[in-house]
């Protein structure tokens, strides 16, 4: 339709063989020229020969040659004469037989043989004349007539190479006549043109236009030159053409010519110009017409082209310009189709179709009518559609694909399925619909038809995703790893094979997918991958710093993954305890989205921060309308832990209470069983521990609470009941056996406890041991943990419990000395040690402590029987005067109160001592007298109040009382040294010889414990005091004290 | 193997006393200017160099600019638990070195490639069968930790070039395919994350091998490494000439096993070129490396030979046997090898 076919345009039409006859004549060819010659005789060409030929020098047989030639012209004459005359009457076959036979007599007459020429070609005797000419040219071999006529006889035998080597002979004359130079040439030009002999033509026509400077030269000349290609030069031919044009056929033709040119050149504007020009002189040009169309179609132009082409079919009823009406509105379909102006490109394809019946503009119809959703005419294109190849097929099943018709569309796509591509396009609709087993078994037929590699890769990808998405990993990962055997620089597929190997953990492989992928794409979202690998293989520090990365080009993700981004950084934070900066990433995720979660999680942060205050308003600030269950509950968990942290219990329980309205459990009851037991509403607490424990019977945590709280109700029976139920549920929980030994004791079943006891020493030193011999390896431990003191302490509690319990017999003996005695003072030895009511500077004493009743729940009952004195003076020798001996019970009613009751036999040993009976209550508080196992020092204090009657004699009341303050220290858990400051008074009524005392002093007290064992606190000690003390009120003097006991 | 034993470097040359035959043998005559074109040198900063003030800094680099260096290599910023910059992660030495040795190259317009952490135990650890937790675990975290910590310091220094990773590749210990794997993982993860967080930066690993292992599978090991490993540009390979792990005749084809390897995957070869001479046996003084300045002879053969196959090269160490620095004897072959350069009328370009 719009290929340029220069060589048919009008003018050079005329290229075809074609008599000379305007202006160029053949040689001789007019009457007038032959009379001449046949006068003469002689050869217009060989007339100078004749005339030198007197002049030579063999004279005498050019006498007698002449005598035959005079006698050869008479005899000859008659025949010219006769030639002459018929060729007047244009009897052109007697005339030549006459000339014929003029030449039987005279053969060397050129001039007539020249005339016989023109005859013969006349008479259109090709191959005579040839034979002519060439005998001319034997003679005369540039003859210009022979070779004029050799030309024609030539061309006219359709020897065209020699045609024209004869004419350009003559044309390349320069001596020639110009008329046979100008016949020459535009014969010469006739024929290359002709034949296709376009230099030829060209060299013929530079010279012909020598003799003429015309529109038909120029023109010709234009035609060559642009069929040898040289369009600037035959443009410029043509414009000389058009120069010289004569009439309004001539300027159109040229115009035409450079029209076509300029279309030929790709100078489209330019064509249309011309076009445009041609039109004006011809609007009923109508190969402008069509041309014109055809040029504004090149320029997408499909108005211009439209009309021009409408023009063009107002005009001729042809069928190719009714199929180029319609081919013209298919490209505006096509061009309206392309800047998706679907409806306007189905107005033009219809009107195409309307023009010219094309299935294949049927089909595109519907296409465009699905596109532009008009799905009832979409149907009905199709329905006039008749599918026939496979490509038919299938894009009739995408037109069924758009307008709904989805399983006719899988059905036309299968039967369009004939090649690779057909088959993964119908495997994507078969994913489309969510049937990737179809689709999978497409792409793998798709595979089967080995198609190229690109499609082989995209088929490859796409099970992989199929078998991804079904949790197929093992094929996901074959296919991918087939992809990138194919193509080992497909990142996308290494990055999706990485995504698989997460999936199932194999974090190494992942690690490997992805840091190759990083290597060569460094996007955030790549080094976001990494990062979660790293995360994955608890690699904190690669996946941190991967993070960061990451977070700092965050502004090219999505905002979505930018803000997973910054929330996972801050868990990673928050994982290395890096609370400022988990809250600036997770404020940083919440301001890109807000949720709920994030600003829960920011309030963690701030929780962890210490800033509770703005936590609790984060929390307040979160509707609680949007969240889910579990969100709601992480809300309260957050209220209830920020609630504990303020120390503020009670506002944390009504978060609990709604805890467990939405998520009851055994552990939520239990919780708030702890706290409610702490806020002291013990019924609420036993409720909601008893219902923990309902729930779950077996967990020893709910038990031992209960059991605690129970115990602090004074429910010791089921204390014990408890205890001994979380102690066969957790035979390893050492506190139980302990609380267990304290809650027998308490009922009196003191066998048990000590079991219980020694069980709970047992565990703690086993516990002990293994603790040391896991730091033995690592850095010596300088200080005891906090944990080990308590230990250790619980430890000499148990120990001392068990002492307590097992022991039945206890003998103290102590002796003291004072510097001086000048007033009798043998009240010299402390009163917790001796009890200071009987004053004496050194005595024995033996306890008795019965099995049965010596011991309930810290209540003691003991006999004992004593017997103190007092030293002579400077001297430790008894004086036996001051012997008294003593006999009698104690008892010590209460648990946690040193009060001792007791009634006591005196006896008169000594001159000086006395019958009498003594009721006695003292009453004790020490802080750090008994050892600190492993404690370095601590501080000691130590009251001690006695108060005594004697029933008989002057019914004596006494009073001593003590009080000691130092600081203890401990060597090897066995030796306490233990300076102190210490006050002591003693006073009694009546008091005749004023004896009452108030001294101030201070001493050191040492003090080496001995007769320990595994299970029992030592039983012994062997204590050395030695004391300043002034008397600050009473007769006695100030002096030293030392003071041995031992207690055994 | 130059980490191996060259942190004794100081003491090894202060204890030398004994004249070192050739040390000071007359300079070749047929050596080529630049033969004599050191072009830059490695740096093994140890705890002495954490006291050094900027004075003796810069002396050091007055000698660097004599010597017409280019080019340097810091070979690690923390050793075992030691920084030599500030660091927040781990002990630093009380004059960190780093910042003045930068500020020194930017003014002196040279290249410094910023070596990352050395384990003193890499040697041994690398021998044990777990290699992958200690590399792939625990040396790239803290390699990674230490890039993180430097990146904001060195970047505002122009003289910055790139990152030097500090574990050296020998011949021996990568046999096994399952350990290549492991260090190839290793090397892989660890360039990808210097690339990543710098990436106009070059990237630069060091090796060496034996005449024990033939050219052939040296070039193998690299080949595959540097395959897998596709962000490291910069192979230093030690010639080894030093220790007497190669010597000048075997070097050649060594050079050229590294240098295929390096071309066959478009990375950089840069010989080491040492400069000392080890003069004990390690077998004998108990591990204790005991090294001399190399005669000036030997140095510039070595030179002749990388210029064979590389552009560039660097020296192993100039601080210690080619400058005052080092002690008497290096101040003397620093002397001496000044003079020559001068003679010669050496102008060395800085490499390519």
């Amino acid at each position: 339709m719009k290929h340029l076919h220069i060589e048919k345009k009008p003018g050079t039409g005329r290229i075809a063989p074609r008599h000379p006859k305007s202006k160029r004549s053949p040689p001789m060819f007019n009457l007038g020229i032959m009379v001449v010659a046949l006068a003469a005789s002689v050869p217009l060409s060989a007339r100078p020969a004749t005339d030198k030929a007197g002049d030579t020098v063999a004279d005498l047989r050019q006498e007698e040659n002449w005598l035959v030639a005079q006698l050869k012209k008479f005899r000859s004459y008659p025949h010219l004469y006769r030639a002459y005359q018929l060729l007047k009457e244009d009897k052109l076959g007697d005339a030549a037989k006459e000339i014929q036979a003029y030449l039987d007599i005279d053969p060397a007459n050129t001039g007539v043989r020249i005339s016989y020429l023109n005859v013969l070609y006349r008479q259109k005797r090709a191959d005579e004349l040839l034979r002519q000419s060439e005998q001319v040219l034997r003679q005369e071999p540039a003859n210009v007539q022979g070779l004029l006529y050799h030309g024609l006889a030539s061309q006219m035998r359709g020897d065209t190479d020699a045609a024209i080597s004869s004419l350009r002979r003559v044309y390349e004359n320069a001596s020639a006549d110009g008329k046979d130079r100008e016949f020459a040439a535009g014969n010469t030009a006739d024929i290359a043109i002709s034949q296709g002999r376009y230099g030829d033509a060209l060299d013929a026509l530079t010279v012909l236009s020598a003799f003429q400077n015309t529109y038909a030269v120029h023109y010709r000349k234009g035609d060559a030159l642009a069929s040898l290609s040289r369009l600037d030069d035959a443009a410029q031919a043509y414009e000389a053409a058009l120069e010289k044009a004569a009439n309004q056929t001539e300027q159109i033709q040229a115009l035409s010519a450079l029209g076509y040119l300029a279309q030929k050149k790709g100078e489209t504007d330019k064509a249309i110009r011309y076009g445009k020009f041609i039109l004006a002189k011809d609007p009923a040009n109508i190969d402008w017409l069509r041309t014109l169309s055809d040029l504004y179609d090149e320029k997408k132009n499909y108005a211009k082209s439209e009309l021009a082409a409408r023009l063009v079919l107002g005009a001729s009823r042809a069928p190719q310009d009714r199929v180029r009406l319609a081919n013209v509105l298919a490209a505006r379909a096509n061009h309206a189709a392309a800047a998706g102006q679907y409806a306007k490109a189905s107005f033009y394809l219809k009107r195409a179709l309307q023009m010219k019946r094309n299935p294949e503009w049927l089909l595109s119809l519907a296409e465009l009518y699905a596109q532009a959703g008009n799905k009832n005419r979409a149907g009905k294109a199709l329905a006039a559609f008749s599918p026939v190849s496979p490509q038919d097929w299938q894009r009739a099943g995408e037109v069924y694909w758009q307008i709904g018709k989805k399983e006719t569309a899988l059905v036309a796509l299968s039967k369009g399925a004939g090649s690779a591509k057909a088959r993964m396009q119908l495997a994507q609709r078969y994913l489309d619909m969510q049937r990737p087993d179809e689709a999978l078994h497409q792409l793998e037929a798709a595979l089967r038809m080995e198609p190229d590699t690109a499609l082989q890769i995209q088929a490859q990808r796409r099970i992989g995703y199929i078998h991804a998405q079904a949790g197929r990993h093992r094929q996901a990962i074959a296919a991918f790893e087939a992809v990138l055997e194919k193509d080992g620089a497909d990142l996308r597929a290494r990055k999706e094979l990485g995504f698989i190997h997460m999936r199932m953990q194999n974090y190494p492989q992942a690690l490997e997918c992805f840091v190759h992928v990083l290597e060569h794409e460094r996007t955030p979202s790549n080094m976001l991958a990494v990062a979660r690998v790293y995360s994955a293989m608890k690699q904190n520090e690669p996946a941190l710093q991967y993070y960061r990365m990451a977070a700092a080009d965050s502004v090219l993700l999505s905002k979505s993954d930018a803000a997973a981004l910054h929330a996972e950084l801050g868990f990673l934070y928050a994982a290395n305890g890096q609370f400022a900066d988990a809250h600036e990433s997770w404020s940083t995720s919440a301001g890109l989205i807000d949720t709920p979660e994030m600003q829960m999680n920011v309030a963690y942060a701030e929780e962890m921060r210490g800033m509770s205050r703005e936590a609790l308003a984060r929390l307040d600030a979160v509707s609680r309308e949007t969240l889910d269950k579990e969100q709601e509950l992480r809300l309260l968990r957050q209220y209830v832990r920020l609630h504990e942290k303020t120390g503020n219990i009670a506002q944390a329980m009504p978060y609990l209470e709604q805890e467990l309205t939405l998520a009851p459990s055994a552990g939520l009851h239990y919780q708030i069983g702890v706290y409610a037991a702490r806020l002291g509403r013990g019924d609420s607490a036993l409720q909601h521990l008893e219902k923990a424990v309902s729930l779950e019977p077996q967990d020893p945590r709910y038990l031992m609470q209960l059991a605690y709280l129970c115990k602090d109700r004074g429910d010791t029976a089921r204390t014990a009941s408890l205890l001994e139920q979380v102690a066969d549920l957790a035979p390893e929980r050492v506190s139980v056996y302990q609380e267990l030994g304290y809650a027998y004791s308490r009922t009196g079943q003191n066998d048990k406890a000590i079991i219980a006891f020694k069980k709970a020493i047992d565990g703690i030193l086993d516990a002990g041991m293994r603790a040391s011999l896991r730091t033995s390896f690592q850095e010596p431990q300088r200080q005891e943990t906090s944990e080990q003191t308590a230990d250790n302490e619980r430890l000499y509690a148990m120990r001392q419990q068990v002492r307590e319990m097992s022991r039945q017999f206890q003998i103290n003996a102590y002796q003291s000395y004072r510097s001086n005695t000048r007033q009798p003072n043998p009240n010299a030895t402390p009163g917790f040690i001796t009890g200071g009511l009987v004053p004496s500077q050194g005595g024995i004493e033996f306890l008795y402590q019965p099995s049965s009743i010596g011991y309930q729940d810290g209540k003691t009952f003991r006999l004992f029987g004593r017997s103190l004195w007092s030293n002579e003076p400077h001297s430790l020798r008894i004086d036996s005067d001051t012997i008294q001996g003593g006999i009698g019970a104690e008892y010590k009613p209460f648990r946690d109160i040193n009060v001792y009751l007791s009634l006591e036999k005196l006896f008169k040993w000594g001159s000086q001592s006395e019958n009498n009976w003594l009721i006695r209550t003292s009453w004790g508080y020490s802080d750090g007298y008994g050892m600190k196992p492993n404690q370095r020092s601590w501080n000691q204090t130590i009251v001690y109040l006695d108060a005594g009657y004697f029933l008989q004699h002057d019914n004596i009341r006494s009073l001593y009382a003590e009080v000691r303050q130092g600081r203890a220290y401990n060597f090897n858990n066995t030796t306490m040294i233990t300076p102190h400051l210490t006050a002591t008074g003693w006073g009694k009524r009546p008091d005749p010889l004023d004896a009452s005392y108030l001294e101030l002093g201070a001493g050191v007290s040492v003090k080496h414990l001995f007769n320990e064992t595994r299970y029992e606190a030592a039983r012994s000690s062997a204590e050395f005091i030695a004391q300043y003390r002034k008397a600050v009120a009473g007769q006695h003097a100030s002096g030293w004290v030392l003071t041995a006991a031992l207690q055994f | 193997m130059i980490n191996k034993f060259l942190w004794r470097l100081s003491a090894a040359t202060t204890f030398l006393c004994a004249p070192v035959a050739g040390l000071t043998a007359a300079v070749s005559p047929s050596a080529q200017p630049a033969q004599l074109c050191l072009q830059g040198t490695f740096i093994q900063l140890l705890n002495e160099n954490g006291g050094w003030d900027k004075a003796t800094w810069n002396a050091l680099f007055e000698s660097f600019h004599k010597l017409q260096l280019q080019h340097l290599v810091i070979q690690w910023t923390v050793y075992d638990q030691t920084a030599f910059y500030a660091s927040h992660r781990f002990n630093t030495v009380p004059a960190t070195p780093l910042e003045t040795i930068l500020a020194l190259a930017d003014r002196a317009g040279m290249q410094v490639m910023i070596g990352l952490s050395h384990d003193p135990n890499y040697w041994t650890r690398i021998e044990k069968k777990d290699k992958r937790s200690y590399l792939v675990e625990e040396r790239l975290s803290r390699n990674i930790a230490v890039a993180a910590e430097l990146l904001p310091q060195v970047s505002m220094h122009k003289s910055f070039a790139g990152w030097y990773i500090s574990e050296e590749i020998d011949d021996i210990n990568w046999q096994k395919p399952e350990d290549r794997d492991t260090l190839f993982s290793y090397l892989k993860q660890l360039s990808t994350f210097l690339r990543t967080s710098r990436p106009d930066v070059k990237i630069g690993l060091s090796g060496f091998a034996g005449t024990r292992t033939p050219p052939s599978e040296v070039q193998q090991l690299w080949e595959q490494l540097l395959r897998r490993a596709g962000a490291i540009d910069i192979v230093y390979f030690q010639d080894g000439i030093g220790v007497g792990k190669l010597d000048l005749n075997t070097l050649g084809s060594y050079y050229r096993a590294i240098e295929t390897a390096t071309n066959t995957t478009g990375r950089k070869l840069v010989p080491v070129i040492e400069a000392f001479e080890q003069i004990s046996d390690p077998q004998m003084s108990n591990g204790k490396f005991v090294a001399a300045p190399s005669s000036i002879d030997r140095l510039t053969r070595q030179i002749g030979i990388a210029q064979q196959y590389a552009g560039r090269w660097i020296t192993f160490g100039v601080p210690e046997y080619l400058t005052p620095s080092g002690g008497e004897r290096a101040q003397k072959v620093y002397g001496e090898y000044l003079q020559r350069m001068q003679t010669a009328g050496v102008r060395c370009a800085p490499g390519n």
